[in-house]
């Protein structure tokens, strides 16, 4: 029998780089392609008349006719002053005007929303800090790129922000990426799996609160009445210290661009962003510098969002940072002010 | 049997090519699910099926041979005792 000539070495293994290069062609296609599914909400946590039921339960009729020994109880007794329903911060949300000065970019101020925006600075890094407050939680929007739920689905932060008219915003966590992460939005679960990641969520009463991943129980969640998640990591603060570790791998934890939002107390949080992987100007930030970054402005709570080229923070339509190669589209942001969500 | 084997060979190499690359891509941005992906977990299980597949033909190859190479020696210590029974005439 007469065995055919085998192919030269060179020839194989170019056969063989052609097939893997296929291969990943493929995955990419299939990773990244937008998919067609179903945009609308799994669930329906916080609906959106929540404020006019509260005001209703907050005080009730009685239909009974009083008696009269409890109509002198009621007499005697003081009105009451009527409890804040919950996503409600009226009672914390500063009336002062915010001050212009040093290291101030800018500010803005209506009766719902407070926002300082100022630029600071450590040895080598150049970051962005937007400092929030808001009336009702309803002020704290997220939107999604090309205003629906999807996978694959991208668009430039800041296109995004200047269509919703949004006061100020940040980078999300890019949930678009990934279809193993749960995406609760403006009270509405999207997205039931739990992935890998630490998890931070905003819930109706203005608390925000990240989790370990093996931490975080979604029924919970749900239950205390979620209204914001986000699924990138890692947790910046663990019990009011710098962790110990981080949930992710050695590459992120590294000097890089970031962005990051901070939680002092209901109604009142940050948004950070920090500029980086541009020598002369800014090196960014390692997960520990931010950590204690976070730390060092207040903050109780912090997470990190979306970072490297991704972070970007715009207030009134204009890009305040510097985003490493001018930024890249992502699947969602986090804003106040502007329109509403959809 | 051979250019079954030698498909599956190439096969191996080439999704064991893919995985690197996708845990070096994972390494560097974890939050994409390069390697937790519905298309990872498919490309997973085929390469798992291919290298089973390539393992028991080579198991199979193996032991054809090996069942080969005894069957030959069996033959060869036959033909060694039947060279041994046969006495050639002693020469004068």
């Amino acid at each position: 029998m007469l065995h055919k000539k085998p192919l030269p070495v060179l020839l194989v293994i170019l056969l063989d780089l052609l097939g893997i290069g296929a291969m990943l062609g493929i995955f990419a296609l299939v990773l990244f392609m937008p998919q067609s599914g179903s945009s609308q909400p799994l669930q329906n946590i916080v609906s959106s008349n929540s404020s006019a039921s509260a005001e209703e339960t907050s005080a009730p009729e009685s239909l009974e006719t009083p008696s009269p020994a409890a109509s002198a109880e009621a007499a005697a007794t003081p009105e009451p002053t009527p409890t804040p329903e919950p996503g409600d911060f009226s009672a914390t949300f500063p009336t002062d005007e915010p001050a212009e000065g040093d290291g101030i970019f800018g500010s803005y101020m209506d009766e719902n929303l407070r926002v300082v925006v100022s630029e600071k600075h450590t040895d080598d890094a150049t970051y962005y800090v937007a400092d929030v407050w808001i009336r009702n939680i309803r002020e704290f929007k997220t939107a999604f790129a090309k205003g629906k739920f999807g996978r694959g689905l991208y668009e430039m932060p800041s296109d995004l922000a200047i269509g919703k008219s949004a006061v100020v915003a940040i980078s999300g966590d890019t949930y678009g990426s990934n279809s193993q992460s749960v995406v609760i939005r403006n009270g509405n679960l999207y997205r039931d799996t739990v992935g890998t990641e630490d998890v931070c969520i905003l819930y109706a009463d203005g608390v925000m609160e990240s989790y370990y991943a093996s931490d975080f129980n979604l029924d919970a969640a749900v239950a205390r009445g979620a209204f914001q998640s986000w699924a990138f990591g890692p947790k910046l603060i663990d019990g009011g210290q710098v962790p110990a570790s981080y949930n992710t791998t050695d590459v992120i934890k590294n000097h890089n661009p970031r962005s990051a939002i901070g939680y002092y107390a209901p109604g009142h949080y940050c948004l950070v962003v920090v500029d980086g992987r541009q020598s002369g100007y800014s090196r960014g930030m390692t997960l520990d510098e931010l950590s204690q970054a976070m730390i060092d402005l207040g903050c109780v709570d912090a997470y990190n969002l979306d970072g490297g080229q991704s972070a970007m923070l715009i207030f009134q339509d204009q890009v305040v940072n510097q985003p490493y190669k001018g930024g890249r589209a992502i699947s969602d942001i986090i804003y106040f002010g502007g329109s509403d969500p959809e | 049997m051979r250019k079954l084997r030698s498909a599956l060979s190439h096969i191996a190499i080439i999704f064991s090519g893919v995985f690197i690359t996708l845990v070096i891509l994972n390494f560097y941005n974890p939050s994409m699910g390069f390697l937790t992906s519905t298309v990872s977990v498919v490309y997973i299980l085929l390469y798992c099926l291919t290298v089973i597949a390539l393992g028991v033909a080579t198991v199979a190859d193996n032991r054809r041979y090996a069942r080969h190479m005894h069957q030959r020696a069996e033959e060869a210590a036959r033909w060694k005792k039947i060279g041994s029974n046969y006495q050639r005439p002693p020469q004068k």
